[in-house]
């Protein structure tokens, strides 16, 4: 009961990247700058997996990030919630049937959320991150 | 030294710079602003221009009988804008805000059906060129025979 309060109160994310062009990224950290600031959710960028409770994939996977993408998987603790940012992690963008691409994140793990655009818009991110507080508040 | 004190006095007095999104009502995008494409398939003619010059091959058009599948995965859509410049019909418009978050995949696809109009000498399948007559020679004036004829009849003399 207390830690779904906790997790609903303040998530914490940590943000990974498979292989993305950087756009997504930079969209993330202006997610967490004064403009579209996110912490007034409780929200906070961490650097390990097993703090965060919410982990945002940005990019296509590739054949080198496949292994530390079900690594990263394993570490995050229940539940866990995937959000996928950014058009190459929903279906591998305009990377699809590239030799290194092992295939958008969702065939490889469970996602909660999808937020579209290449790339994806700060406003749009932080809805995504409302949808899997919904996750939360309901409880798996 | 001094303006950095008039700097920190203005900044009491200033509204904050964050954006209010935690309400329901949303703020609104920037005129212009590259959202993901909105087909309407009253106004399509199936030229097949947008699915030529679409960088990430979102569009795909394929003919079923007496009818055309317009068939758009936006989940691939990198929001270029493309496929809107060079619509001869302004059929494909851009998505009037930038929020697409969606829990299912099967809300990125869009599937349109567009009727087509029989050819007035053989009877085969073509699409309406009504919308292009129009721009070509104006609304209202007659519309030339030729643009009511498959291919095939045109070439016949």
């Amino acid at each position: 009961m207390i830690f779904k309060i906790g997790r609903s109160k303040s998530p914490w994310i940590f943000h990974l990247n498979t292989g993305s062009c950087n756009g997504c990224d930079i969209e993330i950290v202006a997610l967490f700058a004064s403009r579209y600031d996110v912490e007034r959710l409780g929200c906070k960028l961490v650097g390990s997996p097993k703090h965060a409770d919410i982990c945002l994939v940005t990019g296509p996977v590739t054949a080198r990030s496949k292994e530390p993408l079900l690594k990263i998987y394993d570490m995050l603790p229940n539940p866990k919630v995937i959000v996928c940012v950014g058009a190459c992690s929903i279906s591998s963008g305009v990377f699809t049937d590239g030799y290194s691409i092992v295939g958008p994140a969702h065939k490889l793990i469970p996602v909660t959320a999808y937020v579209g655009g290449c790339s994806a818009h700060p406003k749009n991110i932080f809805l995504g991150l409302k949808k899997a507080i919904e996750v939360f508040k309901e409880g798996r | 030294m001094l303006p950095l004190i008039r700097i920190l006095i203005e900044n009491i007095f200033k509204p904050p710079i964050t954006e209010d999104i935690s309400s329901v009502n949303l703020p609104k995008h920037p005129k212009g602003f590259h959202g993901h494409p909105e087909h309407d398939p009253t106004r399509c003619i199936a030229c097949g221009i947008c699915q030529y010059f679409c960088p990430a091959k979102v569009i795909k058009i394929s003919q079923i009988d007496d009818k055309i599948n317009y068939h758009m995965d936006l989940d691939q859509c990198t929001c270029c804008g493309q496929c809107i410049d060079y619509c001869p019909t302004n059929a494909i418009k851009h998505r009037p805000n930038p929020y697409f978050v969606t829990t299912n995949l099967d809300d990125f696809k869009v599937d349109h059906q567009i009727n087509l109009i029989k050819c007035a000498k053989c009877g085969a399948f073509i699409p309406d060129m009504t919308l292009i007559a129009n721009k070509l020679f104006g609304e209202g004036k007659p519309i030339p025979k030729h643009l009511s004829l498959c291919p095939k009849c045109k070439r016949k003399p």
